[in-house]
């Protein structure tokens, strides 16, 4: 039941939450993990089907006193009692559990950030429905046995370039009923690096000397390793025409050897003025340099990175693309 | 809008919480109701299997008015229980069509509750409980699979967890039902059904009448006194007065309603007292014996010693009357309609006539002739019953020399029969008698099953004086109540069994009965103060009942805290690792600090040669028990380590 039922008092309702919000961070202060969630940082209150349980509980006392009806009262007493209990064992299902870790692996802007949320349970019952939420994006819904851990999953979209920070995690469960929502907030510095979009249109990158002197663009030359599928860029010299004139598919001869040439990837060659679509080129570049097997180093204005080869290296150039220039971060929750 | 099966796992639940609810009703409501739910709902989750588009909305629409206009037909209105109840089942059977959402389940399962209610409003037996936990058990069920975000989970589950609700939820029941406060109600005026025949006295009175009234338990009217409460035999409660016979029915006069104010010398001061009467769609008022006087322009006191509103009384009512309990009717106005008050048609009643014209030439005056008649009642057996046998014709000579068996109407007609045989003016007034006092309210309630029907006869010189021939038989009726003096005649369901084994049963079943009555369905203000001035309470008032009821819920819930986190406090060691303890225990090798289980089980192996291959399965069913998924392991561990001989007798 996420809609409310009179959208006119959204801005009031999103303002009292901010402020509650605000009060919240000032009352907790940042948390350190893994850190247990205790009553002190439990909230609960009722969800709007709740509200509508309270409503017709009341309704129902007032129908039982005017019948005068036994067994009105009988039903309506019921429906307090189970109202009580859900909100004991809404609470008690989140007390008590363990909050071990928050990250979220790196992405290309445009994609949705996994926040994943790791979370132990000791206690020897099963904790059920736990969610979470970043603002307006809700988590995934899972239920973590006895001594089990298990991850709640947040999805929150990118937009650009740069790092996505989350300033507050609400950590929640409206088991068992739906009638009430039991919720903490973690207050920890989470931060999603993105990195930017590799650009679909990236045009061939532009051949250039490698800093050891060494030809560029080409693989060592020494001994034939195979053949690879064409690229935009290669050497029409690497082109297995014979490979062509048989299968009608482009491909281009490999080599392997000690010689395999280092490239540099360079912010300055990259085309264009926006530096935005620029690093988006380079990053389009890194993967394919990557994909390739290259050996390759960054060049940007403000730093080097030497060459290397592997996903690490890959990563760590496209980190530095994402930091470049230091953009401010995007904030959500 | 199309199923998509997302509802599948809690859907039929659901569906089984409305039929559920709707169980108690089938009976009572027409089978096109209970046809039409179960059709939809049939539909609906047929739908949810086999991902049909949902009926569209103008098919919605027309069922709807369809259905609605169906009901309004059946009933002839939307108010009052009956077809209130009729259209939540209608609403229920439709809503189904439309729910698609979580939003709409739980739509249902509101619904699903009212419905529960309704059932309640219309009938409160016994089962009524069975029901009541069976009902709400199912839509508790129902309800944790609506809620259900995550990756629905089985029927069982659900089930599991309407029990764990509804049994952690039970003492706070109980606490509620004892300890909250009930205030006496109606707030509010109870819609009355169309064409049910209870709804209060009428202006004729034939045998059988009032004892069907007396069936009925629906609020009369409530009466608070300024002074002290009369005692129960005082308090007579007149509404209208019959002097018309026709040899079976007592009628009001036509001109019954003359206005006439002034008949009544009161003998001792008056008291004062306020009355809300439940609406009658008739004129007449009520008004203790005999009103002197009243507040209002809009009521009007008539040559009878009645009150009446000029405007039949079609909502509730306030009013205030002074009456004396002592008086005298004013005999000099009153003389010349005497001749009327003893008419009786020819040719009726010829062995009562008889009776009371030979009883009278035995007596010395009046009041020695209405005393002989009395003492016959009380000393002939004579009977009070809330079913006498049907009278024919002659109901005064049948009832009076054969059947003896009568409820009030059949005394105060027999009475006045005979009085006015024997040339006494008579006539029957028709009213309450009795009403329960509410001890928290300190007012007076006054329900049908209190009506009444006395006789009052003309004397010389004291004018009309009151004769209840009923307190003649049956004096508990005046002093206490109907259900004491039916007790005290042995009052006997219809259909007894005769075999002492049923009999005995149905004595039980009866206790039951009166016991559920008693602490059920009687429980209200008066038993609550009961209940806590045998706690000890002195004079209990409602703030005590809201300091015990906080107390008590607060001290619940502790308990219920305290329950939940034993559930869930972390395991000590688990089955796993006690078991691999035992094993170590029963080869004599213990694992040194760090070592891994097949390890220790090499080096055990190698302590026992002859145990060696014994000891590698038990580590292996421990290293499936402690990291596998299988969940036999542990049991069948245990069982390995019984089956491995000890060191002590291997050596």
């Amino acid at each position: 039941m996420s809609s409310t039922p009179w959208p006119s008092l959204r801005p009031l309702r999103a303002g009292f939450y901010r402020r509650v919000a605000r009060w919240v961070r000032k009352r907790q202060g940042e948390d350190t993990l893994p850190l247990k969630l205790t009553s002190r940082r439990l909230y609960i209150l009722p969800t709007p089907v709740g509200t509508t349980f309270g409503i017709v509980c009341f309704a129902m006392l007032l129908g039982s006193m005017n019948y005068n009806n036994s067994m009105g009262f009988a039903l309506t007493f019921l429906l307090v009692a189970t109202g009580l209990v859900a909100m004991h064992r809404c609470h008690r299902n989140l007390a008590g559990l363990e909050v071990i870790a928050v990250h979220a692996a790196p992405v290309y802007a445009g994609e949705s950030a996994h926040f994943d949320i790791e979370v132990t349970n000791t206690s020897g019952g099963e904790r059920i429905e736990l969610t979470g939420r970043i603002g307006g994006n809700r988590g995934r819904v899972i239920d973590v046995k006895a001594g089990n851990t298990s991850r709640i999953r947040i999805e929150v979209p990118t937009k650009r370039r740069g790092a996505l920070a989350v300033a507050r995690i609400s950590l929640n469960s409206r088991y068992p009923l739906a009638l009430l929502n039991c919720w903490t907030w973690l207050h920890v510095d989470t931060r999603c690096t993105v990195w930017p979009r590799p650009a679909d249109d990236a045009p061939a990158r532009p051949v250039a000397p490698s800093a050891d002197g060494g030809r560029a663009g080409e693989l060592g030359d020494e001994d034939f390793s195979g053949l690879r599928d064409y690229r935009e860029g290669d050497s029409p010299r690497l082109i297995a025409w014979k490979h062509l004139a048989r299968s009608d598919t482009l491909a281009s001869k490999q080599f392997s050897g000690a010689s395999v040439s280092t490239q540099w990837i360079d912010y300055d060659t990259a085309p264009g003025t926006d530096p935005e679509r620029r690093l988006s080129v380079l990053a389009s570049w890194i993967i394919a340099a990557e994909a390739a097997g290259d050996r390759y180093g960054l060049t940007l204005p403000d730093s080097t990175l030497a060459p290397a080869r592997g996903a690490a290296h890959r990563d760590r150039c496209l980190d530095a693309l994402a930091r470049f220039g230091s953009p401010e971060s995007d904030h959500a929750g | 809008m199309r199923a998509d099966g997302r509802l599948a796992h809690s859907l039929p639940l659901i569906v089984g919480a409305l039929l559920a609810a709707f169980l108690p009703q089938i009976a009572t409501k027409p089978p096109w109701i209970t046809l039409f739910l179960v059709t939809c709902a049939g539909y609906r989750l047929l739908a949810e299997r086999r991902r049909l588009r949902l009926t569209p909305a103008w098919i919605r629409t027309i069922l709807g008015l369809g259905s609605f206009i169906a009901v309004l037909q059946v009933y002839g209105g939307i108010n009052g229980v009956a077809p209130g109840s009729a259209l939540l089942a209608v609403m229920a059977a439709l809503k189904l069509l439309e729910t698609y959402s979580q939003r709409d389940q739980f739509v249902l399962l509101f619904i699903c509750l009212f419905m529960i209610l309704a059932s309640f409003l219309q009938g409160q037996h016994i089962w009524s409980v069975v029901y009541l936990f069976g009902a709400f058990g199912v839509t508790l069920a129902a309800w944790s699979a609506a809620a259900r975000d995550g990756v629905p989970r089985t029927g069982r589950w659900y089930a599991r967890e309407a029990g764990v609700a509804l049994s952690l939820a039970l003492p706070l029941l109980l606490a509620l039902w004892v300890l909250f406060p009930r205030v006496p109600g109606p707030f509010w005026a109870i819609p009355t059904e169309s064409g049910s025949a209870n709804t209060g006295l009428s202006n004729t009175m034939s045998p059988g009448d009032i004892s069907n009234l007396s069936k009925s338990n629906a609020l009369s009217f409530r009466a608070s006194f300024e002074g002290p409460t009369p005692a129960p035999s005082q308090r007579y409660w007149r509404a209208i007065v019959m002097d018309r016979f026709d040899g079976r029915s007592w009628a009001a006069n036509e001109d019954w309603a003359t206005p006439e104010p002034n008949t009544v010398l009161p003998g001792a001061p008056g008291i004062r007292y306020t009355v809300r009467m439940e609406p009658t769609d008739q004129r007449w008022m009520y008004a203790l014996d005999m009103p002197v006087s009243r507040d209002g322009r809009e009521m009007l006191m008539t040559r009878f010693q009645t009150l009446e509103s000029r405007k039949p009384i079609n909502e509730r009512k306030e009013y205030t009357v002074v009456s004396v309990l002592d008086y005298k009717t004013n005999t000099r106005m009153q003389q010349k309609r005497n001749s009327y008050n003893t008419l009786l048609p020819d040719g009726v009643n010829p062995r009562a006539r008889e009776f009371a014209t030979q009883l009278r030439g035995e007596s010395a005056s009046i009041e020695d002739f209405a005393n002989r008649v009395l003492s016959h009642f009380r000393n002939e057996p004579f009977y009070y019953t809330l079913s006498p046998p049907p009278l024919g014709r002659d109901s005064v000579d049948e009832f009076v020399f054969e059947t003896r068996r009568g409820f009030c109407e059949h005394y105060a007609s027999a009475f006045a029969f005979m009085m006015r045989a024997a040339g006494v003016p008579a006539r029957i007034v028709a009213g309450y008698q009795g009403g329960e006092v509410n001890p928290l309210g300190g007012f007076l309630t006054v329900r049908q099953s209190d009506a009444h029907a006395w006789t009052e006869i003309w004397i010389a010189n004291r004018g009309w004086v009151r004769v209840d021939p009923t307190a003649a038989v049956a004096p508990q009726r005046i002093e206490q109540n109907l259900d004491s003096a039916l007790r005290e005649s042995g009052e006997r369901v219809p259909g007894a069994f005769d075999l002492p084994i049923m009999e005995r049963l149905q004595v039980a079943w009866d206790l039951v009965n009166a016991r559920w009555d008693e602490w059920v369905l009687g429980f209200g203000p008066e038993t609550q103060r009961n209940f806590f001035e045998w706690l000890g309470l002195e004079n209990p008032d409602w703030r005590d009942y809201i300091v015990l009821l906080t107390v008590s819920l607060i001290s619940i819930m502790a308990v219920i805290t305290g329950l939940l986190w034993w559930q869930q406090r972390p395991p000590t060691r688990d089955a796993a690792s006690r078991a691999y303890r035992a094993l170590q225990r029963r080869t004599g090798t213990r694992t040194l600090r760090g070592e891994a289980p097949l390890a220790w089980a090499r080096r055990a192996g190698v302590a026992r040669p002859t145990q060696a291959a014994h000891i590698d399965a038990a580590v292996k069913l421990y290293l499936a028990a402690r990291y596998g998924d299988e969940q036999d392991a542990v049991p069948r561990l245990r069982r390995a380590i019984r089956s491995l001989p000890r060191k002590r007798a291997e050596a």
